[in-house]
Protein backbone atom coordinates (compact mmCIF):
# COMPACT_ATOMS: atom_id res chain seq x y z
CA UNK A 1 0.00 0.00 0.00
CA UNK A 2 1.54 3.23 -1.14
CA UNK A 3 2.39 5.95 2.17
CA UNK A 4 0.00 8.29 3.03
CA UNK A 5 1.53 12.39 2.98
CA UNK A 6 2.00 13.39 6.55
CA UNK A 7 -1.11 16.12 6.96
CA UNK A 8 0.04 19.53 7.66
CA UNK A 9 -0.34 20.85 11.06
CA UNK A 10 -1.70 24.26 11.75
CA UNK A 11 -1.47 25.71 15.00
CA UNK A 12 -4.22 27.60 16.22
CA UNK A 13 -4.03 31.54 16.37
CA UNK A 14 -4.88 33.40 19.35
CA UNK A 15 -7.40 36.45 17.90
CA UNK A 16 -10.08 36.29 15.34
CA UNK A 17 -9.19 37.97 12.54
CA UNK A 18 -11.89 39.97 10.31
CA UNK A 19 -13.97 38.75 7.45
CA UNK A 20 -13.44 39.40 4.15
CA UNK A 21 -16.02 42.32 4.18
CA UNK A 22 -14.82 43.86 7.47
CA UNK A 23 -17.55 41.77 9.99
CA UNK A 24 -15.88 40.36 12.94
CA UNK A 25 -16.24 36.71 12.58
CA UNK A 26 -18.72 35.45 15.52
CA UNK A 27 -17.56 32.99 17.87
CA UNK A 28 -17.15 31.73 21.43
CA UNK A 29 -14.58 33.13 23.23
CA UNK A 30 -12.71 29.88 24.21
CA UNK A 31 -12.32 28.81 20.58
CA UNK A 32 -10.14 30.65 18.69
CA UNK A 33 -9.85 31.19 15.19
CA UNK A 34 -7.71 30.56 12.18
CA UNK A 35 -6.82 33.09 10.12
CA UNK A 36 -8.54 33.19 6.65
CA UNK A 37 -7.54 30.40 3.96
CA UNK A 38 -5.95 28.52 7.15
CA UNK A 39 -7.59 25.39 7.81
CA UNK A 40 -8.61 24.83 11.86
CA UNK A 41 -7.81 20.92 12.25
CA UNK A 42 -7.57 18.82 15.23
CA UNK A 43 -4.98 16.76 14.48
CA UNK A 44 -3.53 13.57 16.41
CA UNK A 45 -0.40 15.97 17.24
CA UNK A 46 -1.63 19.18 18.09
CA UNK A 47 -3.61 17.78 20.69
CA UNK A 48 -6.33 20.55 20.16
CA UNK A 49 -10.33 19.99 20.46
CA UNK A 50 -11.32 22.11 17.83
CA UNK A 51 -14.48 22.38 15.47
CA UNK A 52 -13.84 23.98 12.38
CA UNK A 53 -17.46 25.66 12.02
CA UNK A 54 -19.57 27.38 14.35
CA UNK A 55 -23.14 27.47 12.58
CA UNK A 56 -25.78 24.36 11.55
CA UNK A 57 -25.22 23.64 7.96
CA UNK A 58 -29.02 23.23 7.42
CA UNK A 59 -30.33 26.38 9.45
CA UNK A 60 -27.91 28.61 10.57
CA UNK A 61 -28.11 28.18 14.27
CA UNK A 62 -25.27 28.00 16.66
CA UNK A 63 -23.75 24.60 17.24
CA UNK A 64 -21.11 25.64 20.10
CA UNK A 65 -23.43 25.34 22.88
CA UNK A 66 -23.50 21.88 24.82
CA UNK A 67 -27.03 21.08 23.57
CA UNK A 68 -26.11 20.97 19.92
CA UNK A 69 -23.95 17.57 19.24
CA UNK A 70 -20.87 17.69 17.73
CA UNK A 71 -18.95 14.58 17.34
CA UNK A 72 -15.13 14.08 16.03
CA UNK A 73 -14.19 10.76 14.31
CA UNK A 74 -10.89 10.24 12.28
CA UNK A 75 -11.22 8.22 9.18
CA UNK A 76 -7.76 8.00 7.24
CA UNK A 77 -6.79 11.29 6.41
CA UNK A 78 -10.13 13.39 7.02
CA UNK A 79 -11.84 14.52 10.29
CA UNK A 80 -15.77 13.82 10.43
CA UNK A 81 -17.83 15.87 12.37
CA UNK A 82 -21.00 14.27 12.85
CA UNK A 83 -23.69 16.69 13.85
CA UNK A 84 -27.03 17.18 15.24
CA UNK A 85 -28.58 20.37 15.25
CA UNK A 86 -31.09 21.13 18.64
CA UNK A 87 -32.95 24.01 16.49
CA UNK A 88 -33.46 22.32 13.32
CA UNK A 89 -32.79 18.46 13.74
CA UNK A 90 -30.12 18.30 11.09
CA UNK A 91 -28.06 15.04 11.72
CA UNK A 92 -25.16 14.62 9.41
CA UNK A 93 -21.70 14.56 8.90
CA UNK A 94 -19.17 17.55 8.35
CA UNK A 95 -15.92 16.81 6.62
CA UNK A 96 -13.42 19.86 5.88
CA UNK A 97 -11.57 19.37 2.88
CA UNK A 98 -7.71 19.72 2.90
CA UNK A 99 -7.23 17.85 0.00
CA UNK A 100 -9.06 16.51 -2.86
CA UNK A 101 -8.94 12.45 -2.94
CA UNK A 102 -10.95 10.75 -6.32
CA UNK A 103 -10.65 7.33 -4.31
CA UNK A 104 -9.10 5.32 -1.33
CA UNK A 105 -7.20 2.10 -1.94
CA UNK A 106 -8.83 -1.18 -0.89
CA UNK A 107 -6.88 -2.25 2.01
CA UNK A 108 -5.04 -5.12 -0.07
CA UNK A 109 -5.82 -4.52 -3.09
CA UNK B 1 -13.02 14.03 21.25
CA UNK B 2 -16.00 15.57 22.87
CA UNK B 3 -16.25 18.59 24.60
CA UNK B 4 -15.94 18.64 28.42
CA UNK B 5 -19.06 20.52 29.15
CA UNK B 6 -20.88 17.54 26.22
CA UNK B 7 -19.18 14.72 28.19
CA UNK B 8 -20.77 16.07 31.74
CA UNK B 9 -23.82 16.12 29.82
CA UNK B 10 -23.66 12.89 28.16
CA UNK B 11 -23.13 10.92 31.78
CA UNK B 12 -24.89 13.09 34.71
CA UNK B 13 -27.65 11.04 36.07
CA UNK B 14 -28.66 13.16 38.88
CA UNK B 15 -32.12 15.00 39.58
CA UNK B 16 -31.96 18.50 37.87
CA UNK B 17 -29.47 17.56 35.07
CA UNK B 18 -30.41 16.92 31.72
CA UNK B 19 -29.56 13.43 31.42
CA UNK B 20 -30.91 12.99 34.87
CA UNK B 21 -34.47 14.25 33.92
CA UNK B 22 -34.04 12.02 30.68
CA UNK B 23 -33.32 9.09 32.51
CA UNK B 24 -36.38 9.64 34.86
CA UNK B 25 -38.87 8.91 31.89
CA UNK B 26 -38.18 5.32 32.27
CA UNK B 27 -38.48 2.23 35.06
CA UNK B 28 -35.39 0.63 36.25
CA UNK B 29 -35.18 -3.06 38.26
CA UNK B 30 -33.85 -1.83 41.55
CA UNK B 31 -33.78 -5.35 43.46
CA UNK B 32 -34.87 -9.01 42.96
CA UNK B 33 -38.55 -9.72 44.35
CA UNK B 34 -37.15 -12.59 46.68
CA UNK B 35 -34.75 -10.23 48.49
CA UNK B 36 -37.40 -8.92 50.10
CA UNK B 37 -39.28 -12.16 50.62
CA UNK B 38 -35.62 -13.17 52.53
CA UNK B 39 -35.72 -9.47 54.58
CA UNK B 40 -38.54 -7.35 53.73
CA UNK B 41 -36.44 -3.62 53.76
CA UNK B 42 -34.11 -3.30 51.08
CA UNK B 43 -31.07 0.25 51.15
CA UNK B 44 -31.49 0.98 47.61
CA UNK B 45 -29.50 3.47 45.08
CA UNK B 46 -30.88 5.36 42.00
CA UNK B 47 -29.77 7.84 39.80
CA UNK B 48 -27.97 9.33 42.49
CA UNK B 49 -30.91 9.41 45.17
CA UNK B 50 -30.82 7.11 48.52
CA UNK B 51 -33.97 5.09 48.78
CA UNK B 52 -35.96 2.66 51.40
CA UNK B 53 -37.48 0.07 49.28
CA UNK B 54 -39.94 -1.97 51.37
CA UNK B 55 -43.34 -4.73 51.22
CA UNK B 56 -45.45 -4.31 54.40
CA UNK B 57 -47.50 -6.50 56.15
CA UNK B 58 -50.59 -6.03 52.95
CA UNK B 59 -48.28 -6.79 50.91
CA UNK B 60 -47.98 -2.91 49.68
CA UNK B 61 -44.56 -1.90 47.78
CA UNK B 62 -43.13 0.96 49.51
CA UNK B 63 -39.95 3.00 47.70
CA UNK B 64 -39.68 6.16 50.03
CA UNK B 65 -36.97 9.01 50.58
CA UNK B 66 -34.60 6.85 52.55
CA UNK B 67 -33.91 9.62 55.07
CA UNK B 68 -36.92 10.25 58.02
CA UNK B 69 -38.43 14.03 57.56
CA UNK B 70 -39.08 13.63 61.74
CA UNK B 71 -34.74 14.21 62.20
CA UNK B 72 -33.31 12.38 59.12
CA UNK B 73 -32.79 9.19 60.61
CA UNK B 74 -32.40 6.17 58.06
CA UNK B 75 -35.80 4.49 57.58
CA UNK B 76 -33.49 1.30 56.46
CA UNK B 77 -33.23 -0.23 60.25
CA UNK B 78 -37.24 0.19 60.67
CA UNK B 79 -39.85 -2.03 61.28
CA UNK B 80 -42.37 -2.80 58.44
CA UNK B 81 -45.87 -2.79 59.46
CA UNK B 82 -49.52 -4.07 58.23
CA UNK B 83 -49.62 -0.97 56.41
CA UNK B 84 -46.17 1.00 55.85
CA UNK B 85 -42.67 1.37 57.52
CA UNK B 86 -41.38 2.48 60.55
CA UNK B 87 -39.17 4.91 61.22
CA UNK B 88 -36.44 3.30 63.77
CA UNK B 89 -35.78 6.27 65.75
CA UNK B 90 -39.17 7.70 66.99
CA UNK B 91 -41.80 5.65 65.53
CA UNK B 92 -43.02 7.80 62.51
CA UNK B 93 -44.84 5.40 60.24
CA UNK B 94 -45.14 5.90 56.65
CA UNK B 95 -47.23 4.45 53.78
CA UNK B 96 -46.41 3.51 50.41
CA UNK B 97 -47.50 6.70 49.11
CA UNK B 98 -45.47 9.31 51.36
CA UNK B 99 -48.64 9.96 54.08
CA UNK B 100 -47.15 9.62 57.39
CA UNK B 101 -49.85 7.81 59.06
CA UNK B 102 -48.23 8.08 62.94
CA UNK B 103 -46.80 10.11 65.05
CA UNK B 104 -46.06 8.23 68.41
CA UNK B 105 -44.78 10.54 70.69
CA UNK B 106 -47.04 13.50 69.35
CA UNK B 107 -49.95 14.30 71.34
CA UNK B 108 -53.15 12.49 69.87
CA UNK B 109 -55.30 16.00 68.54
CA UNK B 110 -51.97 17.29 66.90
CA UNK B 111 -52.28 17.48 63.26
CA UNK B 112 -48.92 17.64 62.49
CA UNK B 113 -49.02 14.44 60.85
CA UNK B 114 -51.01 15.70 58.51
CA UNK B 115 -49.08 18.39 57.70
CA UNK B 116 -45.70 16.22 57.07
CA UNK B 117 -45.22 13.85 53.86
CA UNK B 118 -42.24 12.12 52.39
CA UNK B 119 -41.19 11.46 48.72
CA UNK B 120 -42.38 7.94 47.22
CA UNK B 121 -41.71 6.84 44.15
CA UNK B 122 -43.94 3.93 42.12
CA UNK B 123 -42.87 0.39 41.93
CA UNK B 124 -43.76 -2.75 40.10
CA UNK B 125 -43.01 -6.25 39.71
CA UNK B 126 -41.81 -8.03 36.27
CA UNK B 127 -40.06 -10.95 35.74
CA UNK B 128 -39.09 -11.78 39.29
CA UNK B 129 -37.57 -8.02 39.64
CA UNK B 130 -38.77 -4.90 41.55
CA UNK B 131 -38.75 -1.82 39.17
CA UNK B 132 -39.27 1.65 40.06
CA UNK B 133 -40.08 4.97 38.55
CA UNK B 134 -38.76 8.20 39.69
CA UNK B 135 -39.81 10.50 37.28
CA UNK B 136 -42.64 12.49 36.58
CA UNK B 137 -46.69 11.27 36.23
CA UNK B 138 -48.12 10.21 34.89
CA UNK B 139 -45.80 7.48 34.13
CA UNK B 140 -45.76 5.22 31.30
CA UNK B 141 -46.28 1.77 31.37
CA UNK B 142 -43.19 -0.80 32.79
CA UNK B 143 -42.12 -2.04 28.65
CA UNK B 144 -42.90 -5.89 28.99
CA UNK B 145 -40.11 -6.89 26.56
CA UNK B 146 -39.97 -10.38 25.57
CA UNK B 147 -37.23 -11.48 27.62
CA UNK B 148 -39.32 -10.83 31.34
CA UNK B 149 -42.00 -12.65 30.37
CA UNK B 150 -41.16 -15.57 28.12
CA UNK B 151 -41.17 -19.16 29.28
CA UNK B 152 -37.34 -20.16 30.29
CA UNK B 153 -34.82 -21.06 32.63
CA UNK B 154 -34.14 -18.06 33.66
CA UNK B 155 -30.46 -17.47 34.91
CA UNK B 156 -29.39 -13.69 36.36
CA UNK B 157 -25.42 -13.03 36.97
CA UNK B 158 -25.20 -9.70 38.48
CA UNK B 159 -22.30 -7.47 40.40
CA UNK B 160 -22.01 -3.78 41.16
CA UNK B 161 -19.55 -1.44 39.63
CA UNK B 162 -17.68 1.39 39.73
CA UNK B 163 -18.60 3.34 36.40
CA UNK B 164 -21.03 5.63 34.62
CA UNK B 165 -23.71 3.61 32.76
CA UNK B 166 -22.61 5.46 29.66
CA UNK B 167 -19.49 3.71 28.86
CA UNK B 168 -21.19 0.38 29.37
CA UNK B 169 -23.59 1.18 26.86
CA UNK B 170 -21.05 2.63 24.57
CA UNK B 171 -19.64 -0.82 24.82
CA UNK B 172 -23.00 -2.35 22.89
CA UNK B 173 -22.87 -0.46 19.90
CA UNK B 174 -19.28 -1.46 19.82
CA UNK B 175 -19.37 -4.26 17.40
CA UNK B 176 -15.32 -4.55 16.39
CA UNK B 177 -14.61 -4.93 20.36
CA UNK B 178 -15.53 -8.71 20.09
CA UNK B 179 -13.07 -10.09 17.86
CA UNK B 180 -10.15 -7.93 20.15
CA UNK B 181 -11.37 -8.37 23.62
CA UNK B 182 -13.31 -11.90 23.09
CA UNK B 183 -11.10 -13.20 20.62
CA UNK B 184 -7.21 -11.19 19.90
CA UNK B 185 -6.95 -11.11 24.12
CA UNK B 186 -8.75 -14.72 24.98
CA UNK B 187 -6.37 -16.19 22.93
CA UNK B 188 -3.06 -14.32 24.29
CA UNK B 189 -4.28 -15.96 27.74
CA UNK B 190 -5.11 -19.01 26.18
CA UNK B 191 -1.36 -19.50 24.60
CA UNK B 192 -0.07 -18.49 28.18
CA UNK B 193 -2.47 -19.62 30.51
CA UNK B 194 -5.06 -22.72 30.94
CA UNK B 195 -7.87 -19.94 29.72
CA UNK B 196 -10.06 -21.60 27.44
CA UNK B 197 -10.79 -19.55 24.33
CA UNK B 198 -13.96 -19.86 22.61
CA UNK B 199 -13.82 -20.16 19.01
CA UNK B 200 -17.11 -18.53 17.39
CA UNK B 201 -15.94 -15.02 18.77
CA UNK B 202 -12.55 -14.78 16.31
CA UNK B 203 -14.37 -13.72 13.45
CA UNK B 204 -13.26 -10.83 11.69
CA UNK B 205 -15.58 -8.24 10.91
CA UNK B 206 -16.15 -6.61 7.35
CA UNK B 207 -19.11 -4.38 8.11
CA UNK B 208 -20.89 -2.61 10.61
CA UNK B 209 -24.06 -0.85 10.83
CA UNK B 210 -26.25 1.02 12.96
CA UNK B 211 -30.25 1.96 12.94
CA UNK B 212 -32.23 3.89 14.79
CA UNK B 213 -35.52 1.88 15.47
CA UNK B 214 -38.85 2.52 18.08
CA UNK B 215 -36.74 1.22 20.90
CA UNK B 216 -33.07 1.60 20.62
CA UNK B 217 -30.84 0.90 18.35
CA UNK B 218 -29.99 -2.20 16.12
CA UNK B 219 -26.64 -3.08 15.60
CA UNK B 220 -25.63 -5.33 12.65
CA UNK B 221 -22.53 -7.26 11.82
CA UNK B 222 -20.99 -8.87 8.80
CA UNK B 223 -17.96 -11.28 9.72
CA UNK B 224 -15.88 -12.60 7.14
CA UNK B 225 -17.23 -16.05 5.20
CA UNK B 226 -20.66 -14.49 6.31
CA UNK B 227 -23.37 -12.73 3.41
CA UNK B 228 -25.92 -10.08 4.29
CA UNK B 229 -28.26 -12.96 4.28
CA UNK B 230 -26.70 -14.32 7.81
CA UNK B 231 -28.36 -13.06 11.49
CA UNK B 232 -25.72 -11.18 12.55
CA UNK B 233 -26.21 -8.82 9.80
CA UNK B 234 -30.13 -9.09 8.56
CA UNK B 235 -31.34 -9.54 12.58
CA UNK B 236 -28.84 -7.79 14.21
CA UNK B 237 -29.57 -6.94 18.25
CA UNK B 238 -30.75 -4.38 19.74
CA UNK B 239 -29.36 -0.93 22.24
CA UNK B 240 -32.64 -1.07 24.43
CA UNK B 241 -32.37 3.19 24.94
CA UNK B 242 -31.33 4.56 27.42
CA UNK B 243 -29.79 1.47 29.59
CA UNK B 244 -30.20 -1.97 27.91
CA UNK B 245 -29.13 -4.40 25.34
CA UNK B 246 -30.75 -7.42 23.90
CA UNK B 247 -28.75 -10.82 22.95
CA UNK B 248 -28.53 -14.03 23.14
CA UNK B 249 -28.16 -16.59 20.34
CA UNK B 250 -29.10 -20.74 20.14
CA UNK B 251 -31.82 -20.43 22.68
CA UNK B 252 -30.15 -17.53 24.90
CA UNK B 253 -32.39 -14.71 25.62
CA UNK B 254 -30.42 -12.07 27.50
CA UNK B 255 -31.54 -8.95 28.45
CA UNK B 256 -27.45 -6.85 29.60
CA UNK B 257 -29.31 -4.14 31.88
CA UNK B 258 -27.02 -1.37 33.43
CA UNK B 259 -28.73 0.55 36.25
CA UNK B 260 -27.27 3.94 37.05
CA UNK B 261 -26.98 3.66 40.89
CA UNK B 262 -25.54 7.35 40.59
CA UNK B 263 -22.83 9.50 38.38
CA UNK B 264 -19.88 7.12 38.89
CA UNK B 265 -21.79 3.20 39.97
CA UNK B 266 -23.61 0.85 37.92
CA UNK B 267 -25.80 -2.30 38.73
CA UNK B 268 -24.76 -4.87 35.87
CA UNK B 269 -27.56 -7.40 35.80
CA UNK B 270 -27.27 -10.40 33.16
CA UNK B 271 -30.84 -11.65 32.96
CA UNK B 272 -31.46 -14.56 30.97
CA UNK B 273 -34.06 -17.20 29.53
CA UNK B 274 -32.89 -20.10 28.80
CA UNK B 275 -35.23 -21.95 26.10
CA UNK B 276 -33.44 -23.60 23.30
CA UNK B 277 -37.08 -24.89 22.03
CA UNK B 278 -38.37 -28.71 21.27
CA UNK B 279 -37.67 -29.69 24.95
CA UNK B 280 -39.67 -29.79 28.16
CA UNK B 281 -38.14 -26.97 30.12
CA UNK B 282 -37.78 -28.07 33.85
CA UNK B 283 -40.03 -26.75 36.58
CA UNK B 284 -38.92 -23.68 38.46
CA UNK B 285 -40.17 -22.23 41.41
CA UNK B 286 -40.93 -18.30 41.83
CA UNK B 287 -37.76 -17.82 42.63
CA UNK B 288 -34.89 -16.00 40.32
CA UNK B 289 -31.74 -18.08 40.24
CA UNK B 290 -29.51 -14.93 41.06
CA UNK B 291 -25.74 -14.68 41.52
CA UNK B 292 -23.14 -12.65 42.30
CA UNK B 293 -20.51 -12.48 39.34
CA UNK B 294 -16.73 -12.05 40.70
CA UNK B 295 -14.29 -9.31 38.47
CA UNK B 296 -11.17 -8.81 40.98
CA UNK B 297 -9.65 -11.17 41.88
CA UNK B 298 -8.03 -11.67 45.66
CA UNK B 299 -5.25 -9.37 44.28
CA UNK B 300 -7.49 -6.40 42.88
CA UNK B 301 -6.56 -7.53 39.34
CA UNK B 302 -9.30 -7.97 36.92
CA UNK B 303 -10.38 -11.91 36.04
CA UNK B 304 -10.49 -11.29 32.19
CA UNK B 305 -10.73 -15.27 31.65
CA UNK B 306 -14.38 -14.61 30.94
CA UNK B 307 -16.11 -12.64 28.46
CA UNK B 308 -17.77 -10.40 30.70
CA UNK B 309 -14.66 -10.16 32.58
CA UNK B 310 -13.16 -8.81 29.78
CA UNK B 311 -15.93 -6.65 28.86
CA UNK B 312 -15.57 -4.92 32.94
CA UNK B 313 -11.91 -4.92 32.72
CA UNK B 314 -12.62 -2.62 29.49
CA UNK B 315 -15.27 -0.60 31.35
CA UNK B 316 -13.47 -0.02 34.33
CA UNK B 317 -10.39 0.78 33.93
CA UNK B 318 -11.68 3.64 31.23
CA UNK B 319 -12.14 5.73 34.63
CA UNK B 320 -15.51 6.10 36.40
CA UNK B 321 -16.89 8.59 33.89
CA UNK B 322 -14.56 8.31 30.84
CA UNK B 323 -12.38 11.91 30.04
CA UNK B 324 -13.87 11.65 26.49
CA UNK B 325 -11.69 15.01 25.42
CA UNK B 326 -8.51 12.64 25.29
CA UNK B 327 -10.16 9.87 23.54
CA UNK B 328 -10.24 9.00 19.27
CA UNK B 329 -12.68 8.04 17.54
CA UNK B 330 -12.45 6.42 14.38
CA UNK B 331 -14.63 5.15 12.14
CA UNK B 332 -15.30 1.92 13.82
CA UNK B 333 -16.64 4.50 16.52
CA UNK B 334 -19.48 5.15 14.35
CA UNK B 335 -22.30 3.12 16.70
CA UNK B 336 -20.75 5.49 19.23
CA UNK B 337 -21.42 8.50 17.89
CA UNK B 338 -25.14 7.35 16.61
CA UNK B 339 -25.56 6.54 20.83
CA UNK B 340 -24.48 9.77 22.02
CA UNK B 341 -26.39 11.63 19.46
CA UNK B 342 -29.31 10.25 20.57
CA UNK B 343 -29.00 10.68 24.43
CA UNK B 344 -28.83 14.56 22.77
CA UNK B 345 -31.62 13.96 20.94
CA UNK B 346 -33.75 12.90 23.78
CA UNK B 347 -32.51 15.21 26.34
CA UNK B 348 -33.69 18.15 24.07
CA UNK B 349 -37.41 16.17 23.55
CA UNK B 350 -37.55 15.98 27.08
CA UNK B 351 -36.97 19.29 27.97
CA UNK B 352 -39.54 20.29 25.28
CA UNK B 353 -41.96 18.22 27.19
CA UNK B 354 -42.36 15.02 24.81
CA UNK B 355 -41.35 11.61 25.53
CA UNK B 356 -38.12 10.45 24.89
CA UNK B 357 -37.55 7.19 22.62
CA UNK B 358 -38.75 3.63 23.83
CA UNK B 359 -41.52 5.56 26.48
CA UNK B 360 -44.74 3.39 26.20
CA UNK B 361 -48.26 4.25 27.07
CA UNK B 362 -50.37 1.86 25.11
CA UNK B 363 -51.21 -1.36 27.11
CA UNK B 364 -51.95 -2.83 23.31
CA UNK B 365 -48.64 -2.43 22.57
CA UNK B 366 -46.90 -3.83 25.72
CA UNK B 367 -48.41 -7.20 25.91
CA UNK B 368 -45.37 -8.78 25.08
CA UNK B 369 -42.42 -6.60 23.35
CA UNK B 370 -40.60 -8.90 21.00
CA UNK B 371 -37.62 -7.11 19.92
CA UNK B 372 -35.06 -8.33 16.90
CA UNK B 373 -32.41 -10.61 17.84
CA UNK B 374 -30.30 -13.03 16.06
CA UNK B 375 -30.37 -16.86 16.63
CA UNK B 376 -27.71 -18.21 14.79
CA UNK B 377 -25.04 -16.11 16.42
CA UNK B 378 -21.98 -15.07 14.68
CA UNK B 379 -22.58 -17.80 12.63
CA UNK B 380 -22.12 -20.85 14.67
CA UNK B 381 -24.75 -22.70 15.45
CA UNK B 382 -24.70 -24.86 18.77
CA UNK B 383 -21.16 -24.55 19.41
CA UNK B 384 -22.36 -20.47 20.34
CA UNK B 385 -24.26 -21.86 23.59
CA UNK B 386 -21.55 -24.10 24.70
CA UNK B 387 -18.69 -21.66 24.74
CA UNK B 388 -20.74 -19.06 25.88
CA UNK B 389 -21.74 -20.65 28.44
CA UNK B 390 -18.13 -22.10 29.48
CA UNK B 391 -16.35 -18.98 28.60
CA UNK B 392 -19.28 -16.49 30.05
CA UNK B 393 -20.44 -15.60 33.30
CA UNK B 394 -22.66 -18.42 33.55
CA UNK B 395 -19.83 -20.87 34.71
CA UNK B 396 -20.33 -18.72 37.88
CA UNK B 397 -24.10 -20.20 38.12
CA UNK B 398 -25.28 -22.68 40.47
CA UNK B 399 -27.23 -24.07 37.76
CA UNK B 400 -25.19 -24.41 35.30
CA UNK B 401 -25.22 -28.07 34.55
CA UNK B 402 -28.52 -27.98 34.57
CA UNK B 403 -28.27 -25.46 32.04
CA UNK B 404 -26.16 -27.29 29.55
CA UNK B 405 -27.86 -30.30 30.37
CA UNK B 406 -30.85 -28.56 28.59
CA UNK B 407 -29.38 -27.62 25.64
CA UNK B 408 -27.88 -31.53 24.96
CA UNK B 409 -31.22 -32.89 25.54
CA UNK B 410 -32.90 -30.15 22.80
CA UNK B 411 -29.82 -31.22 20.64
CA UNK B 412 -30.38 -34.10 20.96
CA UNK B 413 -34.35 -34.28 20.18
CA UNK B 414 -33.65 -31.96 17.11
CA UNK B 415 -30.80 -35.12 15.72
CA UNK B 416 -34.04 -37.70 16.41
CA UNK B 417 -36.24 -34.80 14.99
CA UNK B 418 -34.21 -34.86 11.88
CA UNK B 419 -33.52 -38.73 11.64
CA UNK B 420 -37.31 -39.54 11.83
S1 LIG C 1 -7.82 0.08 21.31
FE1 LIG C 1 -9.74 0.80 21.95
S2 LIG C 1 -9.42 1.42 23.96
FE2 LIG C 1 -7.48 0.85 23.30
FE1 LIG D 1 -17.97 -7.61 24.99
ZN1 LIG E 1 -30.00 23.53 12.27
Amino acid sequence: MPERPELPVVEYRGTPSPEPNGRSRRRSADRPAAAPGEYVWATPTSGQLGVPFSFCPGCGASVEGPTAFVQELWVSQESVFHVWCPACGFVGNVVPVHRMIGHEAVEGG
Amino acid sequence: MLSKERNERLTRVGKGTPLGELLRRYWYPIAFAHELDDWPVKKVRLLGEDLVLYRDGSGNLGLLHELCPHRRASLVYGPVEEVGIRCGYHGWLFDHTGRCLEQPAEPKEATFKERVTTTAYRVEELGGMLWAYLGPEPAPLLPRYDVFVMDGLRDVGHCVLPVNFMQIMENAVDPTHVEWLHGRYFRFLQERTGAKAGRTFQGRHVKIAFDVFEHGIIKRRLLEGQTEEDDDWKVGHPLVFPYMMRVGGGGAHQMQIRVPIDDETTWFVLYTCHDPGGVELPPHGDRLVTYEIPWLDERGNHIVDYIEGQDIMAWVTQGRIADRTKEHLGKGDAGIAVLRRLVFENIAKVERGEDPLGVIRDPAKNVRIDLPCERNKFGAGDDFIVEWIEGGFARYSPQKDDILALYRRAQEARKVGVGA
